[in-house]
């Protein structure tokens, strides 16, 4: 049976993902749209600099986040005079960590959604007199449509399989910073295989269950457009 | 031409590097084959020494996988081929033997204590934040205890870095030293959990923690101002035995044997000692 103290991390999991995830696709909505349209170098290096946590060993990135993030860091010292408290191992620390660890997932499938929009249909639009509001939650939120839900999708499924990063930047703390994967961990080590084995299959049917939901969406939008 | 001059470049390119190749293959067949040994997060700076001088007398090649005691155990249970196992308790070495995973010859057991850990509490002082400057004045006649119990109020919320109880031997000692001063249930939310004593350095090290409880070890090979920790009693939490144990599917078995039998030698036992450990009486 799952304990409390399973149940909690699960929950954590879930609110990190989330928060990460919607404070991922308000913030890097601006840098999609401009990397899709943009040729120049300078996008070229900006895009790979986005795409570089995927390739990157979360080690390296815990291990610059366990300095920057450290109340003398450059990241932990204005946190620290702004809030009061110290970023690292805690859930404010990890969503930072989590938005530079997902980016990529949510902002190539917005990028892409947004290189495919026709901008007649914004010219077209602005002629009709609509604002550049009006643009947007009437003409790219329904055409990119697809785009916004398998970032969501990604960046959320992405941040409940983070792991290495949490281990070196989280502490571990129940309640605050230890997720589902910590746990899970934990319960290895003290060769608890029964709880082991429950999360284990929580987190892999839930996650196979977003693929499918994505991959179900994909396929759908491509025969609509042909 | 230019396509030409380029693929004898990369002809050139290939053979030097299958040389390498070959030339390192053969270099590793000629040496003696390498000793796998497993070793506990707080033992590994140890254990680098100690590998050193084995290797200087006898030529025997030694490699380290360090871990926690748990990760390492599970990882033995699993078939590992390492030779020796050097754990931070006497638990797992003890479970392993149960397991049927030690070697034996003639009903001896090839599982003895190599050493008793030390616990302490380490404050790097931190310039901007939290400990004051006059509480690490006085900490030369302040018990870890008292230290703890007199950290004013405007150092919460504080931030003391321990191994995971749940997993890693120290973390357990750890838990028990702050239970036993009746701190645990007031620190509780203060506490981060490492997991190892490794990780616990980390976080003091990095600045992210001003607290830790670790192994008086790792601050000797450290070389971290005297100043700056203070010795936890040990009839204050459970003893920190740590053992070690020659595995029964030991590929090297004569060679992990020879080392085993080789820590009982005076000197190695004095420079266990001066790591930081206890050593048993023999």
């Amino acid at each position: 049976m799952l304990s409390t103290q399973d149940i909690q991390a699960l929950w954590l999991t879930v609110q990190l993902a989330t928060l990460t995830t919607v404070l991922l696709l308000l913030l890097t909505m601006p840098l999609a749209w401009w990397l899709a349209r943009q040729n120049s170098r300078l996008a070229v290096i900006v895009e790979s600099i986005v795409t570089l946590p995927l390739i990157l060993p979360p080690t390296v990135l815990g291990f610059y986040f366990l300095i920057a993030f450290s109340p003398e860091g450059i990241l932990g010292s204005p946190w620290v005079t702004l809030t009061g408290e110290p970023l690292s191992f805690s859930f404010a620390g990890l969503v930072v960590g989590s938005m530079i660890y997902s980016m990529p997932f949510v902002v190539q499938p917005l990028q892409n959604a947004f290189r495919q929009l026709d901008l007649k249909y914004l010219e077209t639009a602005s002629t009709m007199g609509a604002g550049p509001q009006d643009q947007f939650f009437s003409i790219v939120i329904p055409l990119c449509r697809t785009g916004f839900i398998s970032a969501a999708t990604m960046g959320f499924a992405h941040t409940v399989g983070e792991f290495g990063i949490i281990l070196m930047i989280g502490g571990n703390i129940p309640g605050q910073t230890q997720v589902a994967s910590l746990v899970l961990f934990d319960h290895v080590e003290a060769l608890n295989y029964s709880s082991a084995h429950l999360i284990s299959a929580i987190l892999m049917v839930s996650s196979l269950v977003m693929l499918i939901f994505i991959n179900t969406l994909n396929r759908n939008a491509m025969a609509r457009s042909q | 031409m230019g396509l030409i001059k380029s693929q004898i470049v990369l002809r050139h390119l290939c053979v030097t590097f299958i040389g390498i190749l070959s030339f390192s293959a053969a270099s590793v067949c000629h040496a003696e084959k390498p000793l796998h040994i497993a070793v506990a997060s707080n033992f590994k700076s140890t254990l680098d020494v100690l590998a050193q001088h084995f290797t200087a007398s006898t030529q025997i090649p030694i490699i380290i996988s360090q871990g926690s005691s748990g990760q390492l155990f599970a990882q033995i249970e699993n078939g590992a081929p390492y030779d020796l196992f050097f754990s931070a308790d006497q638990a797992r070495p003890k479970s392993l033997e149960l397991l049927g995973l030690v070697f034996k010859n003639n009903d001896t057991s090839y599982r003895k204590t190599y050493g008793i850990g030390k616990l302490i509490l380490w404050m790097k002082p931190n310039q901007k934040k939290r400990i004051s400057e006059q509480i690490h004045i006085e900490i030369n006649h302040l018990s870890a205890s008292q230290y703890l119990k007199n950290l004013p109020p405007s150092e919460h919320p504080l931030r003391l870095s321990i191994a995971n109880p749940n997993t890693a031997p120290y973390g357990i000692a750890a838990k028990s030293f702050l239970q036993n001063i009746n701190l645990w249930p007031t620190l509780q939310k203060d506490i981060i959990r490492a997991q190892n004593v490794g990780q616990v350095f980390q976080h003091v090290q990095s600045g992210n923690s001003p607290l830790g409880i670790l192994a008086l070890s790792q601050l000797h090979y450290a070389k971290v101002n005297q100043q700056h920790y203070i010795a936890i009693p040990p009839q204050l939490h459970p003893a920190i035995i740590q053992q070690v144990v020659v595995l029964k599917s030991a590929p090297q078995r004569d060679q992990a044997m020879q080392f085993y039998q080789w820590l009982d030698q005076q000197s190695i036992r004095a420079l266990i000692q001066q790591a930081g450990y206890s050593v048993p009486l023999k």
